[in-house]
């Protein structure tokens, strides 16, 4: 072989994309107009035709249930040459896929089936052991603006009640998007509007032959964006849940989902197929509740046994995602998912003698509440519910250091759908005090030469301690001296911590308390008989939650809460405090904030309160927010300016 | 329960296992136990103590007792037609018991990974909990690994080869204060094509990530298997524990304290570490190979052992795969007339041009092919040159080789030393792991010798690296403007320039740097025109994303980036003529600027970025220092003063620290409405004793301490 024509050769491998595909006239005008439209986007779907006929059938333990099958069609479109992208479809134990193919135009400009397989592998969350989610995708290149693939497959939900959202946007921006819902006369479905509004989203019901017929369409629909901070996608995005009511078989009516009590029903369903042996809990509830002898002690002790003792390791493959395992499984164990934590905490509490009930809940991802919607996508949680005195308290397993009665960020104000045999009870779980999750850090410094020497003192209360104990206590014990020097510098590299001191970190129950000797340097620019210190040495200046130009999600902060800063700097006898700057005081309803310096003889102290009260900042709210982190940062660039008298 | 995603991002790269959630047979689970039980139940001492030391139970976990067997055995199938199957067995195991002590521990082992490829493959294991009863592991659990990247080293055995296939299982029952203890058994082979076959070497540090009371290595070969092994720094020793149709060595190692993180650190060549390889072989005391006798547990090599072997290695390049790289180059040679024009155009152009084959083949050229193939050319045109080792200096002393892998080869050409070229490097170039090293000259010949020489260090200004900034404020958003023109030399240049020739269109004009030809000409015109319309779209989307990465980067040095405006590469220093690397950037920085009632105070020393700030326990040194190359780094801020504004606290940007290991010089004035401020950092020796920590302390925190400083703009 000629070398020099191998080298070239290589050169040609190296940068080989020769296009297969070809391009249409309609593909050129589809891949313009969404260019005019988002000219960031690299490529656009033209084309989201999807297609969902419901049936009936048997289920689990041969029970009649109704069945969708779904026919989905998918043209994109390059926007500009050179477009990567991966078209991806999930599939689990309960909606199968089939016939996914790959098309591309061919010289007829015709879409031709392309002879590869999608590539398949395990679609597994991190943090979960096993479930039975996997994913089959192909990769697309497209060389050349204009150029169109389409992909086309079928879905089979042996169950309709795992057939539940249809979301009108994707990754990528839709040109058109259309869902189609063919209903049998004999089936009643519903059907939730969510988040239409603001959106053009046209919708029709016809009667078709002997099935009813929905059809909803929304044009030029804007791609979901992976951004920081972010609630899920269902606060935002428009989308329909999609329940089965009633159908009906033969003479047989069948009831799906019309109400909370059949959701319930269903879950308690499943609950029951755990076959918990009590009996086998029975020496360790009784090691673990030693010497307890109110309902709440006896239930702290059970609580914190299982926080401190079952580790998270999730098996989720079909019904078992739904089903616990049993008590005695996990206890032998030491490990599980939501559920089975839940499990194991309700039957050991009720061999304690108190009154337990394993509870279904969504987390703050789900933006729904029990009774608004009847389908299974409005739960994504396990947790167990304690009465006491009437009064419910809600215990999360998974939620580590958390104390006895105070509820994670996440669970708050959610409802609770509590097992109580044949029926039920609902519960919203109450918000946490917003003044309880609190850092409050002292800080008193005098100037010695260039360096400011003190104290600080840290203090956490509510989530924001228990926050700093789910992170201390998974530290390497060997490391966590040296992780309390570094929490105790607070982020300023020129702050050197000595003796620091705690409360006792063992206790989940008193708020944290670190404090230690300090010396600052670096703060203090002199320039001629002149001090410049800054004294805000640790200024939170919230730059990560700077909303960009187009962010499409409210700010989720996981937590509400407040921080208090209180900084206090004595000066010699014979120096006075000039340009003290303006205090600063903002408040609304999702984010506040206070500061002000104050001198007194020769000492200045600077107080600050942040709070973040709901844990979120509204898209709405932006142009406000924006203004506040740009206040905030001008108050933060203060410095103390110190002169001879 | 399951919660619902919408967006993963998926690599086409990962192996997949078409059936779903695949879980072992009960028969296969009890055939793992089976494999591994003796070896979990062997009664060796150092595995029946429950107990730690005094002194480690703040520890997150103590290795109590960790034991690694390997067996080599060479066997053969003797066919009636065809070439006989040759290949090497090997059985690993490893048993390893471990005390956790905290939740870190635990979590650290709550998953457990093991290799089920063989059917004679073993796994198996047990919590001792604090009263000391034992639960065994629920294998029933475990499941496929479908990407085998997922399997921690930790599991992976040292002599695995080939396709695997993991499986891994959730510990139960285990809690803060239990007793992990479990062990596999690995079977691997080795087809054997040649004569010889080397396994890969284990660097085996003993200080490990947890403090280790006991751990061992038993190896045990057969006949032509041979065993070469070096202790360094105080490490143990491999001692010899048996002989006759196995040879059995057998290295302990008790009570070791768990790695320590300390900047500057050599690792390999300061703290206590073990080595070893094993070789198969058909013939002892192979000339190519570094093995010893028979039985021989080889750690040293004389001179003339080393003088032979290199000779021998050396003529075995010879072989097809490097011939028809040196083809390559000289029909490229040819082509450029090359042949017969002065020699040190001649020997840069064979430079240049191996480069470059080697990029357009995207081949990673070995020290060892680079070196035959750069001879042969300089033999071609009667050049004299000579072969010369060393060793890279991050890995070992060259005294110390004991493995082939770890030689380094080059050549010496007219009192110049020209060594294994990369995508990036230029000729003369001397990488960082060479300089100031023991190397030898081979001596070719019938029988080679070597003799010794010391290979240069790089001085300062080889490796410079210099910033020239403008800045200056806006003053309504306070946000600085700043254009900085860098120039990267030697060894810094090496380390900045894949950042800085990402995305840029460097692999089709590699020709130009060598003044070659673009073999683009040689295609028939659709063909070059296609590929030429596909590299300017490659172009076109490099200049998007460049400015995308370098913002990213610029990140890691600036807290707050707020655009990133422009990137102009000026020089790409791939070039003989100007191997300097040199680009500009343009970019708005935020968070500068300080207020003292209508004064500001201005961190403009800090635009030199990233000064190494030493604290706490690591203020003391427990080793000396490897900063790996001399060098000096230079900052000129021309930062343009505020109109309305006057400069003051100049005072404390003066510093001269200056001293046997380094300094750090810096000033500042005025010049012409201008605040000039000029600081250079140098490293002034690459390795320095532990002594002089104190004294490079000094310029490290004065470096540091002016980064921290403002200057004042007060009002006029």
């Amino acid at each position: 072989m000629n070398l020099s024509l191998k080298t070239a050769a290589t050169l040609a491998a190296f940068f080989s994309c020769i296009s297969v595909f070809g391009q249409t006239d309609d593909d050129f005008y589809a891949a313009g107009d969404m260019r005019r439209k988002f000219p960031d986007e690299r490529y656009a779907a033209s084309e989201v035709y999807e297609e969902y006929r419901f049936d009936k059938g048997k289920g689990l333990d041969g029970l009649p249930v109704a069945t969708v099958e779904g026919n989905t069609r998918n043209v994109f479109v390059a926007l500009k040459d050179l477009a990567y992208f991966q078209f991806y479809q999930f599939y689990n134990k309960f909606v199968s896929l089939k016939n996914f193919n790959y098309y591309y135009r061919n010289s007829r400009e015709q879409f031709k089936k392309a002879s590869i397989k999608p590539l398949d592998q395990a679609a597994t969350d991190d943090g979960i052991f096993l479930d039975d989610n996997r994913v089959k995708f192909y990769n697309v290149r497209l060389n050349e603006f204009g150029e169109a693939v389409k992909f086309e497959f079928n879905e089979l939900y042996a169950d309709s009640k795992y057939f539940t959202r249809l979301y009108f946007n994707g990754p990528y921006p839709i040109k058109d998007h259309q869902i189609k819902l063919i209903v049998p006369q004999w089936m009643d479905i519903e059907v939730k509007e969510m988040n239409f509004e603001g959106y053009k989203i046209q919708k029709g019901k016809t009667a078709e032959g002997k099935n009813n017929v929905y059809t909803y369409s929304l044009q030029n629909a804007e791609p979901f964006k992976g951004e920081p901070n972010a609630l899920g996608y269902a606060y935002t995005f428009p989308h329909i849940i999609v329940s089965v009511k009633s159908w009906t078989d033969g003479t047989q009516a069948n009831k799906g989902f019309q109400s909370v009590d059949d959701l319930y029903n269903w879950y308690n369903y499943l609950y029951k197929k755990c076959q918990n042996n009590p009996e086998t809990l029975k020496p360790v509830v009784t090691q673990v509740t030693a010497g307890k002898t109110t309902p709440e002690d006896k239930a702290k002790a059970i609580y914190y046994w299982v926080q401190d003792n079952i580790r998270y390791i999730a098996f989720e493959d079909g019904y078992a995602g739904f089903i616990p395992e049993t008590a005695q499984d996990v206890l032998k164990n030491k490990y599980s998912d939501c559920k089975g934590m839940a499990n194991l905490m309700t039957e050991m509490l009720k061999l304690a003698g108190l009154d337990a009930h394993l509870t279904w809940i969504g987390t703050k991802h789900i933006p729904y509440k029990h009774g608004e919607v009847n389908a299974l996508c409005i739960d994504n949680h396990c947790i167990s519910t304690l009465y006491i005195k009437g009064k419910p308290y809600f215990l999360d397993g998974t939620e580590k250091y958390i104390p006895f009665g105070e509820n994670a960020y996440r669970i708050q104000s959610k409802t609770a759908l509590v097992e109580k045999g044949v029926s039920h009870d609902l519960h919203t779980v109450p918000p946490a005090d917003k003044a309880a999750n609190k850092q409050f850090t002292k800080a008193t410094l005098s100037l010695s030469g260039n360096t400011l020497k003190g104290k600080v003192k840290v203090t956490m209360t509510g989530e924001e301690r228990t926050d700093f104990h789910q992170y201390y206590q998974t530290i390497p014990s060997d490391r966590q001296k040296e992780f309390i020097k570094d929490f105790l510098s607070l982020g300023n590299d020129n702050l050197d911590v000595k003796t620091p001191v705690t409360s006792n970190l063992k206790n989940r129950d008193i708020p944290v308390v670190l404090d230690g000797d300090i010396d600052l340097s670096n703060q203090v620019t002199t320039v001629g008989k002149e001090l410049f210190a800054s004294i805000d040495f640790f200024p939170k200046t919230l730059q990560s939650f700077t909303p960009k130009p187009n962010r499409q999600n409210d700010f989720d902060f996981s937590s509400a809460y407040t921080f208090e800063d209180e900084i206090e700097l004595s000066i010699p006898a014979t120096m006075k405090f000039v340009d003290i700057p303006e205090p600063l005081k903002i408040e609304a309803p999702d984010f506040t904030f206070s500061g002000a310096y104050t001198v007194t003889a020769n000492k200045i102290v600077l107080k600050k309160t942040m709070s973040i009260p709901t844990g979120r900042i509204r898209k709405k709210d932006f142009a406000a927010w924006g203004d506040f982190l740009t206040k905030l940062r001008n108050f933060n660039r203060n410095l103390v300016s110190i002169s001879p008298k | 329960m399951k919660l619902s995603r919408f967006i993963l991002m998926l690599s086409a790269t990962l192996l997949f296992y078409a059936t779903s959630f695949a879980q072992l047979k009960e028969e296969q689970l009890n055939k793992l136990r089976l494999n591994v039980q003796s070896f979990l139940e062997d009664k060796d001492a150092d595995f029946t103590t429950n107990t730690i030391p005094t002194g480690w139970e703040e520890q997150s976990a103590v290795i109590i007792a960790q034991k690694t067997t390997m067996f080599f055995d060479q066997k053969t199938s003797f066919r009636l037609f065809g070439k006989s199957d040759r290949k090497v067995i090997i059985m690993e195991k490893e048993r390893r018991k471990i005390k956790l002590l905290d939740n870190s521990a635990v979590d650290a082992f709550s998953e457990l990974y093991f290799d089920v490829t063989d059917t004679e493959n073993g796994f198996d294991g047990k919590v001792i909990k604090a009263d000391g009863k034992e639960e065994k592991l629920d294998l029933n659990r475990a499941i496929v690994v479908e990407d085998n990247s997922d399997v921690p080293g930790l599991f992976r055995s040292y002599t695995q080869s080939g396709s695997k296939r993991y499986f891994k299982v959730p510990v139960n029952g285990l809690q803060p204060g239990d007793i992990l203890d479990y062990a596999y058994v690995a079977n691997n082979e080795a087809a054997l094509r040649d004569n010889y076959m080397e396994f890969v070497p284990v660097y085996y540090q003993c200080h490990r990530p947890y403090s280790t009371m006991k751990q061992e290595f038993e190896i045990k070969l057969d006949r032509n298997t041979f065993l070469c092994s070096k202790s360094m720094n105080g490490a143990p020793e491999f001692v010899e524990k048996e002989q006759g149709e196995f040879n059995v060595y057998s290295w302990q190692d008790r009570n070791r304290e768990k790695l320590k993180d300390q900047n500057f650190v050599n690792e390999y060549l300061l703290l206590p570490m073990m080595k070893f390889q094993i070789v198969f072989s058909s013939k002892e005391n192979a000339g190519n190979l570094f093995i010893g006798n028979r039985g021989e547990l080889k750690s040293n090599f004389t001179p003339e052992e080393y003088g032979k072997k290199l000779g021998t290695m050396y003529a075995t390049m010879n072989s097809s795969y490097n011939n028809a790289l040196l083809a390559q180059v000289k029909y490229h040679l040819k082509k450029m007339d090359a042949f017969g024009i002065k020699d040190d155009e001649f020997i840069k152009n064979c430079y240049y041009i191996i480069r470059h084959v080697c990029l357009m083949n995207d081949i990673e050229i070995s020290s060892g092919s680079f070196a035959y193939v750069f001879k042969k050319l300089m033999d071609d045109q009667k050049i004299p040159c000579n072969i010369m080792v060393t060793a890279a200096n991050n890995l070992t002393a060259l005294k110390d080789v004991i493995f082939r892998s770890e030689l380094e080869w080059f050549v010496k050409v007219k009192d110049k030393y020209v060594f294994v070229c990369n995508n990036m490097s230029n000729l003369y170039d001397m990488p960082t792991y060479t300089q100031g090293n023991t190397a030898y000259n081979l001596v070719l010949g019938k029988t080679a010798t070597i003799e010794p020489a010391t290979l240069p260090m790089a001085t300062i200004q080889d490796n410079g690296l210099e910033y020239v900034m403008e800045a200056s404020l806006d003053l309504t958003t306070e946000n600085l403007n700043v254009t900085s023109n860098q120039e990267y030399k030697g060894n810094s240049r090496d380390r900045q320039i894949y950042t800085a020739l990402m995305y840029e269109n460097y692999v089709p004009l590699d020709w130009k740097t060598y003044g070659g030809y673009d073999e683009l000409d040689e295609l028939p015109e659709p063909r070059r025109d296609a590929l030429n319309e596909r590299i300017s779209k490659y172009k076109k989307e490099g200049q998007r994303l460049k400015p995308l990465y370098m913002e990213k980067e610029l990140k890691r040095e600036y807290p707050e980036v707020i655009k990133y405006n422009a990137f102009r590469l000026l020089q790409d220093g791939r070039n003989f003529k100007k191997p300097e690397l040199k680009y500009s950037e343009d970019y708005q920085l935020g968070d500068f600027v300080r207020h003292a009632g209508k004064s500001l105070l201005v961190s403009i020393p800090s635009l030199a970025s990233h000064q190494l700030q030493i604290k706490g326990d690591e203020r003391t040194r427990q080793y000396d220092i490897d900063v790996r190359y001399a060098r000096q780094v230079k900052w000129t801020i021309n930062f343009a003063i505020p109109t309305g504004y006057n400069v003051l606290g100049l005072e404390d940007l003066q510093n001269k620290i200056d001293n046997e290991t380094g300094s750090f010089i810096s000033t500042a004035s005025i010049q012409g409405g201008k605040l000039v401020i000029v600081a250079t950092k140098t490293y002034k020796q690459p390795r320095i004793g532990k002594g002089s920590w104190p004294s490079m302390l000094q310029w490290i925190d004065a470096a540091y301490n002016f980064s921290q400083k403002k200057i004042l703009l007060r009002k006029i």
